[in-house]
């Protein structure tokens, strides 16, 4: 099979990245945009043997995140304009971030929006309107062969 | 006092609950789910304010059911659900029994609805079909007809049916909609969409039996648009069969309950306003209705201001909207 991104630019994984715990007036830890980039970083690129982060997929700078508001926005660059796996990528990231925040953030969509950065997709509209549709990853998260792929990204890339 | 006071939460479903649909009587409640079950509801003893599962239909489908609707005897149950299939269940006594599956559609269906008389059903589907099956005698159902969405996708296409019809449409001028539900004298038409508004369209002559395009047009005029009552998506729209109300939920959580002052006058009957005079405002806002996404919101068909509910927590909720109290309130 031919690759779609036969060369990507593989960056190295970071440390994580260690600051100061912020807590809300009743005391309860707020989750940041380090803590979710920590949860997306390792997802592995359905097309290589590398994680998001490595390909630069997704960053810190590009997640934002209210807790007091139970909302999380992650943007993320495909690592080429024509990437057939963008919708592949979003439903990864979506399914994590399902998995491990908690149900104030509406991890079973609403307030979790997963979008391509601007002008990073050929078919960006339809992409971010597809991994925004409610019963369309509900139905996708339905079928076999794409939950397969899905938790096979999401186990993570081989240590490198 | 709120003005919608929660009477009972139905606790069951395994996952979220996609839709509820009261039986015509509205003696019976139906709810299905991502679990891929179906629970009918019923009172607790006759005239008891607590609805109570009766039964669980189950086992049919492999897949979510999106949606279900009665027929208007209330004799049977259709579910639409992803694994591509419309069941039709039948109740005799207290047992119900599949009794007819239907298959055709390629992709999820999304939706099913009886026509008034109970002679057809219409499916439709993500594989941008809608499908007419016609009874035959001994439970069969044939396919009589396939009309397909426009290319263009911003336009409605149907079949022929009043108001107790509900139809999809492919996309307005920018977004997806989502769900549209006639008023009860069928003249006037609310849609909801993904961009967090509501839609009052209103038909100026009988042609709307056929396909139309639902924008701004000669024959269909955009009444109102209501936004900013819901901070996101508005999953589900409905008319009051006995009061001057539409409820509307969505993924903020909420409902809403907003009054259509111009519209149900007496001595109007169903009669549909001018387009502008037809004021729709809001008169009540449950801001945490449900712990997630108000997935449905039903009125039921004759007892004014009961009101069913359905959400991502895997919950049905029946709540009365009092009137009164926002009248004394205002």
């Amino acid at each position: 099979m031919d690759l779609i991104n036969p060369s990507p630019v593989v960056h190295e994984r970071r440390a994580t990245r260690q600051r100061e715990r912020v807590t809300n007036a009743r005391g309860r830890e707020l989750i940041d945009n380090i803590e979710v980039y920590e949860h997306v970083r390792d997802i592995k690129d359905p097309e290589h043997p590398y994680s998001l982060e490595q390909l630069n997929v997704v960053s810190e700078a590009a997640i934002d995140v209210d807790d007091e508001q139970g909302s999380v926005r992650v943007t993320f660059t495909p690592t080429v304009e024509h990437c057939s796996m963008a919708t592949l990528i979003g439903l990864c990231i979506r399914v994590k971030l399902l998995r491990v925040l908690p149900t104030r953030f509406k991890a079973r969509l609403g307030r979790v929006d997963i979008v391509l950065a601007p002008g990073s997709h050929d078919s960006e509209a339809a992409v971010n309107k597809q991994l925004g549709d409610k019963e369309r990853v509900a139905a996708a998260l339905e079928n076999p062969n794409l939950l397969e792929m899905v938790n096979a990204c999401i186990a993570g890339a081989a240590p490198a | 006092m709120p003005k919608l006071r929660l009477l009972q939460s139905l606790e069951g479903h395994d996952d979220r609950v996609w839709h509820v649909a009261w039986s015509p009587t509205g003696d019976t409640l139906a709810s299905c789910s991502g679990d891929k079950t179906v629970r009918i509801w019923r009172r607790s003893q006759p005239g008891s304010d607590t609805w109570h599962c009766t039964a669980i239909l189950e086992d049919v489908h492999s897949r979510t059911i999106r949606s279900c609707c009665w027929s208007p005897t209330g004799s049977h149950l259709a579910t639409a659900s992803f694994d591509r299939t419309v069941a039709i269940w039948e109740v005799k006594g207290a047992v119900w029994e599949m009794t007819t599956l239907l298959e055709g559609h390629e992709s999820e269906v999304k939706d099913v609805a009886w026509s008034p008389d109970g002679g057809l059903l219409a499916t439709c589907s993500r594989d941008k079909t809608v499908w007419v099956w016609e009874s035959a005698p001994g439970d069969e159902y044939e396919d009589v007809k396939t009309v397909r969405w426009h290319p263009g996708g911003e336009v409605l296409v149907s079949a022929s049916y009043d108001d107790s019809m509900k139809l999809w449409v492919g996309e307005d001028d920018e977004w997806d909609v989502k769900t549209v539900r006639w008023h009860p004298g069928g003249e006037v038409l609310v849609s909801a969409s993904y961009d967090d508004s509501m839609k009052l369209w209103v038909g100026e002559d009988d042609e709307w039996v056929c396909a139309q395009t639902l924008s701004d047009g000669p024959q269909w005029q955009l009444a109102t648009t209501l936004r900013g009552d819901h901070s996101r998506t508005i999953f589900s729209v409905d008319w009051s069969r006995c009061a001057p109300l539409i409820a509307s939920g969505g993924a903020d959580n909420s409902i809403c309950i907003h009054g259509v002052r111009s519209l149900f006058m007496p001595e109007h009957g169903f009669q549909a306003p001018p387009v502008e005079k037809l004021a729709v405002t809001l008169a009540h806002k449950e801001a945490a209705a449900h712990a997630s996404d108000t997935n449905c919101v039903r009125w039921h068909p004759t007892i004014p201001g009961l009101l069913a509910s359905a959400g991502d927590d895997g919950i049905l909720k029946l709540w009365q909207y009092d009137q009164e109290a926002e009248d004394d309130a205002s």
